[in-house]
């Protein structure tokens, strides 16, 4: 089931991605993405994260639809030009992909190919946007489809960048351009997000909140310093410091954090970057 | 099951390119894929050909091998920059695909979207280069893999396009680097496919020969301008010549079945590239297996 | 085809005119150039203009030559003109006429390519394509040339036609047998048509459409009989389309014999919407191209059909008042366009012959195929009786026949060498061919009678003599010419007695009062005629007096388009079974009508008669009656009269009123 038709079922949708493998060995994979069964409403494919080469997202997302699970197709623009980008589109929906969280992508000089050539032909709002023209039967050029795709579009924004404004305004042209639905950078202020909640109310989109489990302070602090958009407050880094078993107190935060927002917002993202097995335990700590 | 293997088996190879449909409406390639599964080893999908955008060539090998068809996998390196060349190959690999034909596609502007970025981060042979990495259990930056993938890897050729030699050397490179097997542009000038043949036999290479039947004598003719490096003798013009359209077929079918046969000894399978003309291929292949 | 013109024409479909230009320069005077821009404009010149060559570069938008060339193959029209696609993209650095993918599907007759070092000379580089093809549309003409009509209309050529009779059933024998002659005689070449029965004799049979299009199939040109009996006008024009798409072209059109008794639970409908003029003039008007009225208000005109169409006529009529009927109806359907009169059966040489005389002294030159029945014994008891409509057998000729049937081979040789003679007879009085029928008859038999009347040909005036079978005081258009049994070019005296009833007389004063322009009373009655129009009441009342006065009078049926004055005031929707406007049809039998035979006579004797009592008999060849509207079914035709809506109205030139207001005041 699309994420809009879960969100429009009126309860809190719940979604956490898992990472494709370097190679072809999808046992795990797949392991992990079997404990979520029933925990969950979606599972994120992510594609190539942080520009390093991986098996891509498509692949899985069609292994996960062939065992009956929802997958959202994470897409990005660093690698394919615009043909590539929407030929895979086309594809996703022939294999029974229906989600697709559309992104710019990291810039490659991040990951294990940095010689690779960026392409960004186009970037994430002009991607929702082809993605919409496909949906209306035509291509970016305006050739017409035999048949149509109809697809559920989601997008990022970040909710505790400083400055917010850019974020917003970019969230705008996201949503007009065709994002049916948003998932989050990692949250760790809810007083923040709340605000940003308001500040993004009159787009009338379902909001998913990220939460990145947090294994360990060093782990928070280097998020704070490395990646755009997330901000650990100290009061955490401070209790994951004191606490005795690290990985339980992430998992406590990260249920504290979810039932303080979960209300605020239309669902939860959860990022259990290489903690994808405990994603379950996680979900039970917030008693959802 | 890959080409090469299927080819050293001694089976003469039949594939048939068919096209993979602009939009989500598969039911018609999934027709003719049906009618054409008894007849052919493979069926080839191209990879946005001639910069057309199409839905994914994976998404429709998957497809076919989900139906018990064996699928080649085009990989044109025009759309994407190696770490996505090297993640569709893995990609390929646990969908089921094994035959990828790595080509390095026709530059946007020829297409239908003249403002697209040509990637072309890397080309064919270096792609090929970074299929055999994989292979080896490693990706191009030397990163070890987690499961290898089992590929075969095949490149395009044009045994009518001058100068010969350039092609070779490409040829030569994609085979040391891997390359096993190679798909080339339709030969309507047996001479043409033997002087090719002859200039690789050291190689250890599949050899699979485009056709195209020729529809009218207008077809032929479009062919000998625009497509390059292929040329329709005159002495097939003139057989075209003044049959009344539409039935110009048995002349046509005739022509590509006598052709075949001609140039079968010299290569080790026959691709058609049917061109709208899907119904006539199992004719075809009836006439040729019934000598 | 209608629109032949003295320089063939080459249409170029290019988005500019530098193809076009091109093209003047390639051809020169040789041929008119036209010219279209997009693709609907590109088909419907090709359709209505049939150029000999299409030259086809590129239209916006991109993709729509290949969807041109793909429309241009599959026309039923167009299909057979020769297609030459030129890329001018490379010469002018302009987007290429057909992408790869559309290119590599085409199936245009020649395809070229103008790249820059053509330059200057790319005119000439296309004027050898074009010559080509110019060639090769006539050789594909010459396939298409309808060898029937070259046959009939070519002095030189005897034209042979065989009469198929199909039957009731879909697998039966008789369609079987059919088909059968139709592949032997397309096999032998000498027999130029097949000719299918449309419902012979009223009865349902297979449809000779359908069959005459397997029979184009066989490779013998068909001819299909289209009766009137059994359809509207509607369905005639429908199934015309139907044929011409099918590109069967021959056409013999007949009013039909009334229908049989075979019908599904009892006896058909009668149709007669149309009558065989009217049938005529619709061909020539499909032949011409419909003017068809757009919701918009302007009107577009259809593609041209290639119909030859001929009809029937019977000069072996007994009576003066119907002969004269048959040739002044015959006069009409040539001036609506018949191509050639196939005679109806009979035996008698000299009627045949006063036929040929009848078209001769009036100057027409109209192609007759004699009809060539091969009779039987039975077949001749049944048509001296009466017993099918129009076919005339005398006493005498049966007599004969009862002769023959006492040989040994049952008189076989006998019907043979009859057919055989006529044939002889037929071609050396000059019929353009001649129209072979008979019931089981074989291809050999055919073929018999053709190679003795061959031979026979050279002394056919020797047989004259032999087919005398005049009728008990039956009439002849012209006198005797004793030297060869045959007829002067002196027509004969007409003695029949005309009659006035009192009712004609009657009538004939209350039109010139009432409905003569001139009357004093028509101008007083005009007003009234509008003031009774505008209310719904006074219309419905005043059609109910009229049908009264006319139900008494005439037996009116209510069509609201009044023929009483074009029939000698008779009513000849209530008269005539089949609702003949134009004059009889074939089936009358010394002057009984063919429905009710010594019972009630033929209306258009009746016609005759009456107008002949006047010396206005000779106005039924020149008034020319069109169908009845049924637009105008249960109103009062005298208000239609009055108010210019009828054809009588139309005739008269009475002009509908100006400030006319319709429905209820």
């Amino acid at each position: 089931m699309s994420i809009v038709e879960l969100v429009k079922q009126g309860k809190t949708v719940v979604t956490a991605e898992v990472g494709p493998p370097k190679g072809v060995d999808v046992k795990e994979l797949l392991e992990n993405a079997e404990l979520m069964r029933g925990k969950i409403d979606a599972i994120n494919v992510t594609d190539q994260q942080s520009s390093v080469m991986r098996l891509g997202s498509l692949p899985v997302c069609r292994l996960l639809v062939e065992k009956d699970l929802e997958p959202i197709f994470q897409i990005t623009c660093r690698d394919r030009n615009r043909i590539a980008l929407q030929s895979d589109l086309l594809g996703a929906y022939v294999l029974g992909i229906e989600n697709v969280l559309c992104l710019t992508g990291d810039h490659v000089t991040l990951g294990d190919h940095p010689e690779a050539k960026p392409v960004f032909d186009l970037d994430s709002v002009s991607l929702l946007r082809a993605a919409k023209e496909l949906e209306e039967g035509k291509d970016l050029s305006g050739n017409e489809l035999k048949d149509t795709p109809s697809f559920c579009l989601g997008a990022v924004v970040s909710p505790g960048a400083d400055p917010l404004e850019p974020q917003l305004i970019k969230l705008e042209k996201k949503v007009k351009a065709g994002a049916q639905f948003i998932q989050t950078q990692g949250v760790f202020e809810p007083e923040k997000f709340e605000i940003f909640m308001k500040a993004v109310a009159y787009l009338n989109v379902p909001i998913l909140a990220g939460i990145i489990p947090l294994r360990s302070p060093g782990a928070a602090r280097f998020m704070n310093s490395n990646i755009a958009g997330v901000h650990v407050p100290d009061s955490l880094i401070d209790e994951m410091e004191k606490a005795e078993k690290r990985m339980q107190k992430g998992i406590e935060i990260a249920a504290r954090l979810i039932n303080d927002v979960k209300s605020l917002c239309q669902g939860i993202h959860i990022m259990a970057i290489g903690m994808e097995k405990r994603v379950p335990e996680i979900i039970e700590a917030a008693g959802m | 099951m890959h080409l090469s293997e299927l080819a050293k088996s001694g089976e003469f190879i039949i594939t048939c390119e068919l096209a993979s449909p602009k939009g989500v409406n598969v039911q018609d390639f999934l027709d003719q894929a049906d009618q054409l599964k008894s007849y052919i080893h493979a069926i080839s999908i191209g990879d946005n050909p001639r910069a057309t955008m199409r839905a994914g060539s994976w998404a429709m090998c998957h497809l076919l091998k989900s139906r018990d068809i064996e699928p080649i996998m085009e990989l044109a390196t025009r759309d994407r920059n190696r770490i996505a060349l090297q993640s569709d190959m893995l990609g390929a690999a646990i969908l089921g695909i094994e035959n990828i034909i790595l080509s390095d596609g026709h530059d946007p502007s020829v297409g239908d979207h003249t403002e697209a970025t040509r990637v072309q981060d890397l080309n064919c042979i270096s792609l090929a280069g970074a299929a055999k990495t994989l292979a080896g259990g490693h990706d191009m930056t030397g990163h070890a893999l987690d499961g290898t993938p089992s590929l075969c890897l095949g490149i395009t050729a044009n045994p009518g396009l001058e100068p010969l030699e350039k092609q070779l050397d490409t040829i030569k490179e994609a085979v040391a680097q891997g390359a096993q097997f190679i798909q080339t542009q339709p030969v309507y000038d047996p001479a043409v496919l033997e002087r090719f043949v002859d200039s690789i036999y050291n190689l250890d290479v599949t050899i699979i020969v485009g056709h195209m039947m020729l529809k009218s004598v207008s077809m032929a003719s479009f062919i000998n301008s625009n497509l390059e490096g292929v040329t329709v003798p005159d002495a097939m013009m003139k057989q075209l010549e003044g049959q009344p359209r539409n039935i110009a077929v048995e002349t046509s079918l005739q022509m590509s079945t006598n052709l075949i046969k001609t140039i079968r000894p010299l290569c080790h399978g026959i691709h058609f590239i049917p061109a709208s003309w899907e119904r006539y291929v199992p004719r075809i292949i009836e006439a040729l297996t019934d000598r | 085809m209608a629109k032949s013109k003295e320089t063939g024409s080459i249409l170029v479909v290019s988005n500019t005119t530098d193809l076009l230009d091109m093209v003047k320069e390639a051809v020169g005077n040789s041929l008119e150039v036209i010219h279209a821009s997009n693709q609907k404009d590109g088909l419907e010149k090709a359709r209505k203009e049939l150029p000999e060559v299409v030259v086809l570069g590129y239209i916006e938008p991109q993709g729509s030559a290949f969807e041109l060339h793909q429309k241009l193959g599959e026309g039923w029209i167009t299909k057979s003109i020769p297609l030459l696609v030129v890329d001018t993209g490379p010469l002018y650095n302009s987007p290429s006429v057909l992408s790869m993918e559309e290119g590599l599907q085409i199936e245009a007759d020649e395809y070229i390519t103008l790249s820059a070092e053509d330059g200057r000379a790319s005119a000439s580089k296309l004027a050898e394509p074009i010559a080509r093809l110019r060639e090769r549309l006539s050789t594909r003409l010459k396939e298409r040339e309808n060898i029937v009509k070259a046959a009939i209309l070519d002095p030189d050529t005897f034209c042979i036609t065989w009469e198929q009779i199909p039957g009731r059933g879909a697998f039966e024998m008789q369609q079987e047998d059919l088909i059968e002659n139709a592949r032997r005689a397309a096999r032998s070449g000498k027999i130029h048509a097949v000719s299918v029965t449309d419902n012979p004799g009223g009865n349902p049979a297979i449809s000779t459409e359908m069959l005459c299009t397997e029979v184009k199939k066989l490779g013998i040109e068909p001819l299909v009989h289209l009766a009137f009996r059994d359809k509207s006008r509607n369905q005639c024009e429908s199934l015309l389309y139907g044929l011409a798409g099918l590109d069967v072209r021959n056409l013999l059109l007949l009013t039909g014999d009334y229908p049989g008794n075979t019908g599904f639970r009892g006896m058909s409908r009668p149709v007669f919407d149309l009558d065989s003029v009217h049938g005529l003039q619709l061909v020539e008007t499909m032949n011409q191209g419909i003017e068809q009225a757009l919701p918009s208000g302007k009107t577009t005109t259809l593609a041209p059909t290639d119909f030859f169409a001929g009809t029937s006529v019977s000069p072996f009529k007994q009576t003066e008042a119907e002969l004269m009927g048959q040739y002044y109806k015959l006069q009409k359907k040539i001036e609506a366009g018949a191509k050639f009169i196939i005679t109806q059966v009979g035996y008698d040489a000299r009627k045949l012959h006063e036929l040929l005389t009848w078209l001769k002294v009036n100057g027409h030159r109209v192609p007759v195929l004699g009809n060539i029945y091969i009779l039987t014994y039975g077949t001749a008891r049944l048509m001296n009786a009466n017993g099918i409509p129009g076919c005339v057998v005398t006493d005498k000729l049966v007599a004969e026949l009862d002769n023959e049937r006492k040989s040994e081979d049952k008189g076989r040789s006998a019907r043979l060498t009859r057919a055989a003679k006529m044939y002889a007879m037929f071609k050396g009085m000059g019929c353009a061919g001649v129209h072979i029928g008979g019931h089981g008859i074989t291809y050999s038999q055919v073929e018999h009678i053709i190679d003795e009347g061959e031979e026979l040909t050279p002394n056919w005036r020797d047989i004259v003599a032999e087919f005398d079978y005049p009728q008990d005081n039956g009439f002849y258009y012209f006198e005797k010419n004793p030297a060869d049994n045959l007829n002067l070019e002196k027509p004969s005296a007409k003695t029949e007695k005309p009659k006035r009833p009192l009712i004609a007389i009657f009538a004939r004063i209350a039109h010139t009062l009432l409905f003569e322009p001139k009357s004093p009373i028509f101008k007083m009655l005009l007003p009234f005629a509008r003031f009774v129009d505008r209310s719904r009441a006074r219309r419905h009342a005043f059609l109910y007096l009229e049908h009264l006065a006319k139900v008494v009078l005439f037996n009116c049926q209510n069509c609201g388009d009044c023929a009483l004055f074009d029939v000698g005031y008779l009513c000849p929707m209530s008269q005539c079974p089949k609702n003949q406007r134009n004059g009889p049809c074939g089936g009358s039998y010394q002057g009984w009508c063919e429905v009710y035979p010594n019972e009630k006579k033929c209306v258009w004797v009746r016609a005759y008669l009456r107008l002949k009592s006047y010396h206005e008999e000779e106005s039924i060849a020149e008034n020319l009656v069109p169908p009845c509207n049924w637009e105008f079914w249960e109103t009062s035709s005298w208000l239609n009269f009055y108010l210019g809506r009828d054809h009588s109205a139309v005739k008269m030139g009475i002009k509908p009123p100006q400030d006319k207001k319709s429905g209820d005041s």
